[in-house]
């Protein structure tokens, strides 16, 4: 094995005066494993090779100022070898004998953090928000839920340096490069040839598990019986431990968990599992946030395993989707039950019939709600999404009712709208500018406001519903209801034939409200906006 | 006039039947063909068609399809559909135009029935491969989807037998082809029939014929009968409706089409692939799926392509369409998001941020809130979706520093997540990266109840308490909580480590000797305990080498922190502590020497270089200490000027490593503790104190964290502290007003002006200046002492002696407050009493470090 290591020593060192020859150099030995192989054997023989090991990291460091692109990239999958016996020489306090390992560390650290003109790398990419349309999704179809953070990653970088160059490693700055070297090697792990990731695993269950003993009780105490007034040199352990800082044991998470779906499952789940234990001894929250992760993923059902496939994704042939949802109950409640629906532009004229019919009746009333149905509007229109809960067919019939009801408190708002048009058209915009940030805020804050105004769209809207559960009840009259609104809907509904009683009957999962004849979706509406229910309320009436 | 009616009936039968078809009411498809067969005789090979379609499809519904126990139990089930398919393809149904779609349906019945190779026939008599594009109906559109589907198939189940390389490589080709394509027209048919089915009135399907007519040159009137829009009005479908629409065929293949180029190695193609689905606009039934790929095509960029392999999506400008084919089949295309101004995933970081938020948006909303025992099986299922996703967004975003983002997404999972372990501790832990410490501890707490056996969030929960929020006996709890369930023993050694601390830092605070001497005993027995579990941990054996020097034994506390540093010799807070044993040994210069040395490892210490300072004074140095302080400034400005210039953006490897470790040596000791020496002391009553200060009108709180702004004032003081010894008192005062400028009420500032006067021995000034150090912090022992002494030399011995008494009780170890004592009751004719405080200076001075062991911060690393 070190024999061949040597002939690839004297070749380059042939060659090494005649630019001529680099390129059949190249060819020579590009396609040529054996040689990354011996040269990993070497490192991990490296007590009985320390001259070889010396002039290998003087041959790699000349492949790495190289112009040659292939042997300029050569030595860039050595890095997890070459930081661990750096790491470990360093432990043990032997630091002349890592000295050719630490120059040529260092050297390729400056070539990594700099750019081609001398300048400084940056790696940066843009925040993505789900408020901005992307390629894979428009913003309609998603939940918009993420005001907050749509202000907070606006036009926000992320960046992995810039670095400056050193001229030296000492303990203070140590980590930071190391952590950097390794990054390098993780944005080309997928160029280098599969074998060195076998090492990678290796190497990396070495840096974490050194000095630790696999069985638990007592491990070996040193003796107290050197005397320190003398100044007896004390035994030193023959394995100390290997500090690592936590973004250090992240990236090796990153190699690790690439070797860990390209060929190297099994030992690259037990090397996590070495990082996971080491990151749990030093207490490393973000090392174990990121362990614990990919640990879970490996037992849970939707993501794969090493073994299940090509990275991990495998489908079977009848997909679990299916199943799960061919046995889901139209009653359960999921957060796509809380959903508003935008109400239709144009309203069916038969309706408009029902309202004509009632306007004798309303008159008195049509003053007291002109200025909350004003507002109501603009909220109305501003609220979006699409309605994907599923109703029960025994409901269609008092939904029908209220459809009516609300129908006609909506004609009566479009009213009001076309006599304010006579208006100066300046002030009415205003107003309803802060309406509408009003209403937006309060969808988001999903909080019934503490306005006065405001407060009344949502009592206006809840009275047809006491109407409704008073019928229900018999015509209890607990309630207080205005004499004018309550006699104009009690017409409303004496015109229309009430289902049975016993199709009205729900089980309230909620104490505060009022009506008990609605399923759980509207019996939830009150607690948002008001334009929610009368959104739920008019897609009902259009479907039947 | 009978016949005319008789064709009109016809007539509108078939429009109902296409109908029928297209919404898959296979049972009304059978009675509405028998209607049609009634009214006319000569278009049986068409009914023998449309009853076949219909027993096959409708059994396909009710039972599972392509499982191997399945197929025997499918041959006898379909036997009826495939005689009457077979009697579909004879010579009239060739002229009729309907043997194409029969052959296609009789490659789906084979391959229900587990008969792949005639499956395969099937569709080389039905030429899948050479169809042209056009326009088809909704039903053709399904029917030749899921043909290119089961090819593929069939083709994936053939490449496992042995063939020549070749041969397998041209198969494989094909195989990727009609997965491709059954993707394209997959989507396109979930597309068109949104269209169809979201229209609240009636809906007219545009058909240019009912069936794939490619060979027959001429169409008999009665096929083309079909083309009749239909009148029935269609209401939105439920949830359920949409995914049994799909069927699982076309999920297969959809979810099928980039694993096969995986499997082939072709990475990149089926990155694209991936892409080319994600980019077709959603459907409501392609909701479900449409998480399911976002999710894998991050997994596949996360696992197999790392920053220089990486390549943008729709980099051309008609994006992925131009990987297969050209501009011409477009009518199989299914239609793209085409918005201006998209955010278009630059490099693989954004790709992958943005395709797991998409994910994460989907996966949340199909949640189950209902906590019935019946929905257990559908929450645990959405949970197992959410929770993938949420794994995979750790992976991505702590690398980047990135745990905000992740902060956010759990805090929005607790919705949906009551008893979820997992989710709960992930939380706690994103929260502890994001230094949220109160925040943090709280789901800690819930943690540890669902894990019972489990140290580990107590261990956390003890850290956070001991480090950040300063409430040791919470912690000490936590510790003692995790010791208890400790009982497999695989890591005891910690535990006992944390208790250890809990109750050195109790007798550090406690201010009864009764109760500090049992709490100093509570903590050498479990440290030693500690270090007789794990003899290879640094960090016990420099604990209990501080607990010996806190007790005085010196002898032991020397010949564990070399067992300390033995175990780890570049260990910033061993060599603080050992200098500081070297200088409570009598050995400065050696002190200095290792300090010296530490700082050659690490320049920027801000800790190391205090001691360094103080040393250079002890030692009679002024000078050279003067240059110390001053670097120490150069290196505070340099470490956190742009930290508190307000750059949020967060630097995941340069700044935060910094950051994290000057966090973590300016650990915040109690209000008890505080020592005038102690770079990195910041008290509780500083907090408060700091509250009041911001109602003064004159005073303009710093910028960024308070902890920066504190060490700045420390590192003022102790220049002013430097230039006094080189008899520069304005430059003294200078320092002191730089300190003033930063925080004016802090006790610190107070007592070294009080050393300024008395420098200057202008007494009243400098009592004035230590009572008020004394009433910002009545621990302060340094100005109990000082203020002792300027009693003294007022005249008023009995004050004096109250103060110093008090002092003494603080901080017994102290020579200098037993001399000034001993002088005092001197003055007073307590002669006995005088000699023994003298004595006791003299003991405890040889002992006495440069300064207090409890200057070192906590080190949990």
């Amino acid at each position: 094995m070190a024999e061949l290591v040597r002939d690839w020593l004297a070749d380059y060192q042939r060659i090494r005066g005649q630019p001529s020859e680099a390129e059949a150099f190249v060819v020579e030995h590009e396609t040529d494993p054996e040689i990354a192989e011996a040269i990993f054997t070497i490192f991990n023989e490296r007590q009985r090779n320390e001259t070889l090991v010396h002039d290998i990291c003087q041959q790699l460091l000349a492949f790495y100022r190289s112009p040659e692109q292939t042997l300029h990239k050569f030595p860039l999958q050595f890095i997890p070898v070459l930081l661990y016996t750096y790491l470990h020489s360093v432990a043990g306090g032997d630091k002349k004998a890592a000295r050719g390992v630490e120059t040529l560390l260092i050297c390729i650290y400056n070539g990594e953090v700099s750019t081609e003109d001398g300048g400084q790398k940056v790696v940066a990419f843009r925040m993505p928000i789900l408020a901005q349309t992307s390629v894979y999704h428009e913003v309609k179809n998603l939940p918009m839920t993420d005001l907050r953070r749509w202000e907070e990653n606006c036009n926000r970088e992320v960046k992995w340096g810039p670095h400056q160059r050193i001229e030296s490693i000492h303990a203070q700055n140590r980590m930071r490069i190391l952590t950097a070297l390794l990054f390098c090697y993780n944005q080309q792990v997928s160029q280098t040839q599969k074998s060195s990731l076998l090492h990678l695993c290796r190497v990396t269950s070495q840096l974490v598990n050194q000095g630790f003993t696999t069985k638990s009780g007592h491990g070996h105490r040193m003796s107290y019986g050197s005397d320190p007034a003398t100044g007896v040199p004390f035994p030193k352990p023959s394995s100390p431990r290997i500090p690592l800082s936590a973004a250090f044991l992240i990236e090796l998470v990153h190699a690790i968990y690439f070797a860990m779906f390209n060929g190297f499952g099994t030992i690259a789940i037990q090397t996590l599992d070495d990082i996971h234990n080491r990151a749990i001894y030093e207490m490393y929250s973000e090392v174990i946030l990121v362990t614990s992760a990919v640990r879970n993923s490996l037992h849970a059902n939707p993501s794969g395993q090493p073994n299940d496939g090509p990275m991990g994704l495998s489908v079977a042939l009848t997909p679990s989707t299916t199943t799960v949802t061919t046995s889901v109950s139209k009653s359960m409640i999921t957060n796509a039950s809380f959903r508003t629906k935008k109400l239709p532009d144009d309203i069916p004229i038969q309706v408009q019939d029902l309202t004509i019919q009632q306007a004798p009746q309303q008159l008195a009333s049509v003053t007291e709600e002109t200025e909350p149905g004003t507002k109501e509007s603009p909220s109305t229109k501003e609220s979006s999404g699409t309605r994907t809960s599923i109703m029960r067919p025994s409901m269609e019939g008092i939904k029908a009712q209220a459809h009516k009801a609300l129908i006609a408190g909506f004609k009566k708002s479009k009213d009001k709208e076309k006599e304010k048009d006579k208006e100066p058209p300046k002030p009415p915009q205003r107003k309803f500018d802060k309406h509408t940030q009003r209403n937006s805020l309060l969808q988001l804050q999903a909080e019934p406001s503490s306005n006065s105004s405001a407060e009344q769209p949502p009592t206006g809207e809840v009275l047809p519903l006491q109407t409704l559960s008073l019928i229900n009840e018999n015509g209890s009259n607990s309630f207080s209801v205005d004499s004018d609104l309550n006699d104009g809907v009690l017409g409303v509904s004496a015109n229309t034939s009430l289902p049975p009683l016993s199709s009205t009957t729900n089980s309230v999962t909620s104490s505060d409200l009022i009506t008990k004849s609605f399923d759980s979706s509207i019996e939830l509406a009150p607690i948002g906006h008001s334009s929610s229910n009368g959104g739920k309320l008019a897609e009902h009436g259009l479907a039947e | 006039m009978a016949n005319k009616n008789m064709r009109n009936t016809t007539t509108k039968v078939e429009a109902l039947i296409e109908s029928c078809r297209s919404e898959g009411k296979w049972h009304r498809v059978i009675e509405l063909t028998d209607e049609l067969k009634t009214g006319s005789p000569h278009n049986e090979c068409l009914a023998n068609f449309l009853v076949g379609e219909a027993r096959l499809e409708s059994y396909l519904e009710e039972n599972a399809l392509a499982s191997d126990s399945n197929f025997g139990r499918a041959k006898s089930g379909l036997a009826e559909a495939r005689r009457f398919l077979h009697l579909a393809l004879g010579e009239s149904g060739q002229k009729a135009g309907i043997a194409l779609d029969a052959y296609l349906l009789l490659a789906k019945l084979c391959f229900a029935c587990g008969e792949y190779e005639q499956s395969l026939d099937n569709f080389v008599k039905a030429e899948l491969n050479t169809l042209a594009e056009k326009e088809l109906t909704l039903r053709s559109l399904k029917i030749l989807a899921e043909s290119y589907a089961i090819k593929g198939l069939c083709l994936e189940q053939q490449t496992t037998k042995p063939s020549s390389k070749f041969k397998k490589a041209e198969k494989d080709t094909e195989m990727i082809s009609c997965f491709e394509r059954a993707s394209d027209l997959g989507l396109l048919y979930l597309q068109e029939y949104d269209l169809v089915s979201g229209s609240s009135g009636s809906s007219n399907n545009s058909t240019a014929g009912s069936t794939l007519n490619v060979n027959a040159s001429t169409v008999q009137p009665s096929s083309s009968s079909f083309a009749i829009s239909s009148t029935i009005p269609a209401s939105g479908p439920s949830g359920l409706e949409m995914n049994r629409r799909m069927g699982a065929i076309l999920e297969t293949a959809l979810q099928r089409a980039p694993i096969v180029l995986i499997k082939t190695e072709k990475l990149q193609e089926a990155v694209e692939r991936y892409r080319i689905m994600l980019n077709a606009i959603e459907t409501r039934a392609t909701q479900s799926l449409r998480l399911t790929l976002a999710r894998q095509l991050a997994e596949v960029l996360l696992r197999g392509v790392s920053g220089t392999i990486y390549s943008p999506p729709f980099t051309g400008k008609s994006g992925g369409g131009t990987l297969r084919g050209g501009s011409s089949k477009k009518l199989w295309k299914p239609r793209k998001y085409a918005a201006r101004q998209q955010f278009n995933p630059r490099n693989q970081q954004e790709e992958v941020i943005l395709l797991l938020l998409i994910a994460e948006a989907l996966a949340v909303r199909d949640t189950v809130l209902s906590q019935s025992p019946e929905f257990r099986q559908a929450r645990q299922h959405a949970m197992g979706n959410v929770t993938a996703v949420y794994d995979l967004l750790t992976l991505a975003t702590v690398r980047w520093g990135l745990v905000q983002l992740l902060n956010e997404s759990f805090e929005k999972a607790l919705k949906f997540s009551f008893g979820e372990q997992h989710v709960w501790r992930q939380y706690g832990l994103s929260l502890m990266a994001a230094e949220k410490h109160s925040h943090a501890l709280r789901v800690l707490q819930e943690s540890m109840k669902l894990t019972p056996s489990d140290p580990l969030p107590c261990l956390l929960a003890s850290r956070l308490c001991y480090e950040s929020l300063e409430t040791v006996k919470q912690g000490l709890d936590y510790a003692q909580q995790a010791l208890k369930r400790e009982v497999k023993g695989l890591r005891p050694s910690r535990s006992q480590l944390f208790v250890g601390i809990g109750h050195q830092q109790l007798a550090i605070q406690s201010n009864l000797k009764s109760e500090r001497d049992a709490c100093h005993k509570l903590a050498l027995d479990a440290l030693e305990r500690a270090v007789q579990f794990d003899g290879n941990d640094h960090l016990a054996e420099y604990y209990l080498s501080l607990q010996y020097a806190l007790l005085g034994q010196l002898a032991e506390a020397l010949v564990h922190i070399r067992f300390a540093l033995a175990l780890r010799m570049e260990h910033a807070p061993c060599l603080h502590l050992f200098a500081l044993l070297l200088t409570s040994s009598r050995r400065p210069r050696e002190a200095l020497g290792v300090v010296e040395d530490a700082l050659h490892e690490f320049p920027d210490n801000l800790q190391l270089l205090h001691v360094k300072a103080h040393l250079q004074l002890h030692l009679e140095d002024a000078e050279t200490a003067l240059g110390t302080v001053q670097h120490m400034l150069a290196v505070w400005r340099d470490v956190y000027e742009a930290q508190l210039a307000g750059e949020e953006e967060k630097h995941s490897d340069t700044k935060s490593g910094v950051h994290l470790a000057h966090s973590s040596q300016m650990s915040d000791k109690d209000s008890n503790s505080v020592y005038a020496a102690s770079l990195a002391a910041v008290s509780r009553v500083e907090q408060a104190l700091s509250e009041a200060a911001s109602s003064l009108s004159s005073f303009t709180q710093r910028p960024g964290p308070r902890r920066p702004w504190m060490l700045q004032i420390e590192i003022w003081l102790l220049l002013a502290d430097v230039y006094l010894r080189i008899d520069q008192p304005n430059e003294a005062l200078n320092c002191i007003h730089e300190a003033s400028q930063i925080y004016p009420l802090s006790h610190q500032i107070m007592f070294m002006r009080g050393q300024v006067h008395v420098y200057l021995e202008q007494w009243f000034d400098a009592k004035q200046c230590f009572l008020n150090a004394v009433a910002a912090n009545p621990n302060h022992t340094e100005a109990l002492r000082a203020l002792g002494e300027a009693h003294l030399v007022l005249g008023e011995p009995r004050l004096a002696e109250k103060m110093l008494k008090d002092a003494a009780k603080l901080d017994p170890s102290c020579p200098k407050i037993w001399f000034a004592l001993g002088k005092v009751m001197e003055i007073l004719g307590d002669f006995h009493a005088s000699a023994d405080c003298f004595a006791t200076s003299l003991q405890l001075e040889p002992s006495c470090p440069v300064l207090p062991f409890t200057s070192i911060p906590l080190v949990f690393e």
